[in-house]
C-alpha cells in the first residue's frame, strides 16, 4: 500500500457520506484496485460499526438522549421534506463589501475558493466533532445486520437457562384479565422467566416494560424488539423481591404505548401458607 | 429503482463477448466486475448493492444490444460510468423513514402524523428568525449540510461553535414543547 493514501478521517467521511462528491472517485478507484487499501477501508468500517454499537448500547441508554434522538429525527425528517422549496441562502452576504467592486468573475472565483477552502477545513474539523452523532444516524446495512444478529443471539441466549441464576417460569396462564396472580419464590430468586401468549397470527416485534410496586412509577426494566416464538413471548425479568409487579406489553410502533396490554402479579416467599395461585 | 428491461440470453452473451472474446475469460471478468460493483455500491452506502449491480450491468447489456456502444476501450471503465449513474439515481430515491427504525431501546411514540403535527405547532411558536435558522440548519444532509451550516454561521457573523450553541438553545425549549404536545395528544 502506497504512502499517499487518503487520511483515515477522509475515508471515514466517505463511508459516512459527508465527503464532498468530487472526492469520491479517488477513493473508489483505489478501493477497487488495491486489495490492501480495501482492507484498510474495511477496518475503518468495522470501527464505525463498533462506535455505532457503543452509541446504541451505552450512549443512548439515558432516556433523555433517546428523547433527543427522536426529536432530532423528527426535526430532520420534517425539515428535509421541504427540500423541494429550499430556504434561499444569500451567497452575496459572504462577500465583504470591498470585494463587490471587483469584476464579477473574480468575485465568483474568490467566493468559490473561500467556499472550497472553508468547506475542506470545516469538513475535517467537523468530522471529529460530529463523529458520534453522524455515526448514530448512519444506518448502514452492515450495522443493521450485525445488530439484528446480536439481537437474535441475545434473544436465544435469553431463552436458555443461565448458570447460577434461579429463574422461575411464571407460566403461560398469565393473561390480560386484570387479575393479580400470586407466585411463590425462594429468597435466592434473581430473575423470573415469563412466557406470555400473544394472540395475533402475524406479530410485529413487541416491547415490554416492567414496574415494581408503583404502576405509574419509573420502569424498573424494559426490552424492545421482542419476537414471539410459536405465538409466545419469552423473556427474563429481574426479580426485586416480594411485592407487586406490573408488566406493560405493547407493539413496537404503536404510539399509544400506554394502551398496550397490562399484566400484574404479586410475589411472596415460598413458605407463605396463605399463598394461592 | 424501476427496471423495465430484462436481460435476454442474447444480450448476456453480447455482454460477455464484450468483456472478452474467450468465453471462459469473459465469465471470470464478468464475475470480477460484478463483485467490484457490489463493493462499490456497498461502500457508497446503498441499501441494495446487488440490485443496483444488476441494474448497471443490464444497462450496459441494453446499450450493447442497441448498438449504441462500441466494443473498444476498457469495458470496466465504461461499466463504472453506468454504475455511477445508477448510484446517482438511487440516491435521489426517497430514503426509508428514520423515525420508524430509530435505534432506541426504550419505547417512544412513532406516529408520524402526531410527531409532525407537534413539531409544526411548536415551531410556530418560535420567532421568525429562530424558525428560519433551525429550518436551514437541518435542511441538508451529507457534505451539503456542512456547507450550508458554514454559510449560516457567516450570515450570523459568528463561528460554527457559536452557531451550534445558538441552535442548541433554540432546540431546548422546542423539544420540551414537542414532548409536552405528544403527552397531551396521547393522553386524549
Amino acid at each position: 500500500m502506497s504512502s499517499n493514501l487518503p487520511e483515515e478521517s477522509v475515508i471515514r467521511e466517505y463511508l459516512l457520506g459527508t465527503l464532498p462528491e468530487q472526492d469520491w472517485d479517488a477513493i473508489e478507484e483505489k478501493l477497487l484496485s488495491d486489495k490492501e487499501f480495501a482492507d484498510f477501508v474495511d477496518s475503518i468500517e468495522d470501527e464505525i460499526i463498533e462506535e455505532y454499537l457503543t452509541i446504541h448500547n451505552h450512549f443512548l441508554r439515558p432516556r433523555e438522549r433517546q428523547r433527543k434522538l427522536l426529536f432530532a429525527s423528527v426535526l430532520r425528517s420534517k425539515l428535509q421534506k421541504k427540500q423541494q422549496v429550499p430556504v434561499p441562502v444569500d451567497f452575496s452576504r459572504r462577500l465583504p463589501t470591498a470585494r463587490t467592486a471587483r469584476p464579477y468573475w473574480a468575485a465568483v472565483i474568490g467566493a468559490a475558493a473561500v467556499l472550497l477552502l472553508s468547506t475542506a477545513l470545516l469538513a475535517v474539523y467537523t468530522a471529529g466533532l460530529h463523529r458520534n452523532l453522524e455515526v448514530a444516524k448512519t444506518r448502514t446495512n452492515n450495522a443493521e445486520s450485525m445488530l439484528a444478529q446480536i439481537k437474535t443471539q441475545m434473544s436465544s441466549l435469553q431463552n436458555e437457562p443461565r448458570p447460577g441464576e434461579n429463574s422461575v417460569d411464571i407460566a403461560a396462564e398469565l393473561r390480560d384479565t386484570g387479575d393479580s396472580y400470586r407466585h411463590p419464590f425462594t429468597s435466592d430468586t434473581t430473575s423470573l422467566r415469563v412466557r406470555l401468549p400473544v394472540d395475533e397470527p402475524i406479530s410485529p416485534p413487541y416491547s415490554v416494560e416492567l414496574r415494581f410496586r408503583d404502576p405509574a412509577g419509573k420502569a424498573l426494566w424494559w426490552q424492545d424488539n421482542l419476537q414471539p416464538e410459536a405465538r409466545t413471548l419469552v423473556f427474563v425479568i429481574p426479580y426485586s423481591g416480594p411485592g407487586q409487579y406490573y408488566l406493560n406489553v405493547f407493539r413496537r410502533g404503536n404510539p399509544a404505548s400506554a394502551s398496550g396490554k397490562k399484566y400484574q402479579f404479586a410475589t411472596e416467599q415460598a413458605h407463605d401458607p396463605a399463598l394461592k395461585h | 429503482m424501476k427496471n423495465r428491461w430484462t436481460l435476454t440470453p442474447d444480450a448476456f452473451n453480447r455482454l460477455l463477448a464484450w468483456l472478452s472474446s474467450d468465453r471462459e475469460e469473459a465469465g471470470r471478468k464478468y464475475e470480477e466486475v460484478r463483485q467490484k460493483l457490489i463493493l462499490f455500491f456497498t461502500k457508497r452506502g446503498h441499501l441494495e448493492p446487488e440490485d443496483l449491480t444488476d441494474e448497471s450491468l443490464n444497462r450496459v447489456a441494453k446499450k450493447l444490444e442497441s448498438g449504441e456502444m462500441n466494443y473498444s476501450g476498457d469495458p470496466r471503465r465504461d461499466i463504472m460510468g453506468f454504475a455511477k449513474h445508477v448510484s446517482q439515481e438511487d440516491r435521489k430515491e426517497p430514503r426509508p423513514d428514520p423515525i420508524e427504525d430509530l435505534p432506541v431501546p426504550y419505547p417512544l411514540p412513532r406516529d408520524r402524523e402526531l410527531l409532525f403535527r407537534c413539531l409544526e405547532q411548536c415551531m410556530a411558536s418560535l420567532s421568525e428568525h429562530s424558525r428560519n435558522l433551525v429550518s436551514r440548519y437541518y435542511q441538508e444532509e451529507g457534505s451539503k449540510k456542512i456547507l450550508i451550516r458554514q454559510l449560516l454561521a457567516d450570515e450570523e457573523n459568528t463561528g460554527m461553535q457559536t452557531l451550534r450553541t445558538r441552535i442548541c438553545r433554540i432546540l431546548k425549549p422546542l423539544r420540551e414543547c414537542f414532548f409536552t404536545c405528544i403527552e397531551k395528544e396521547t393522553a386524549n
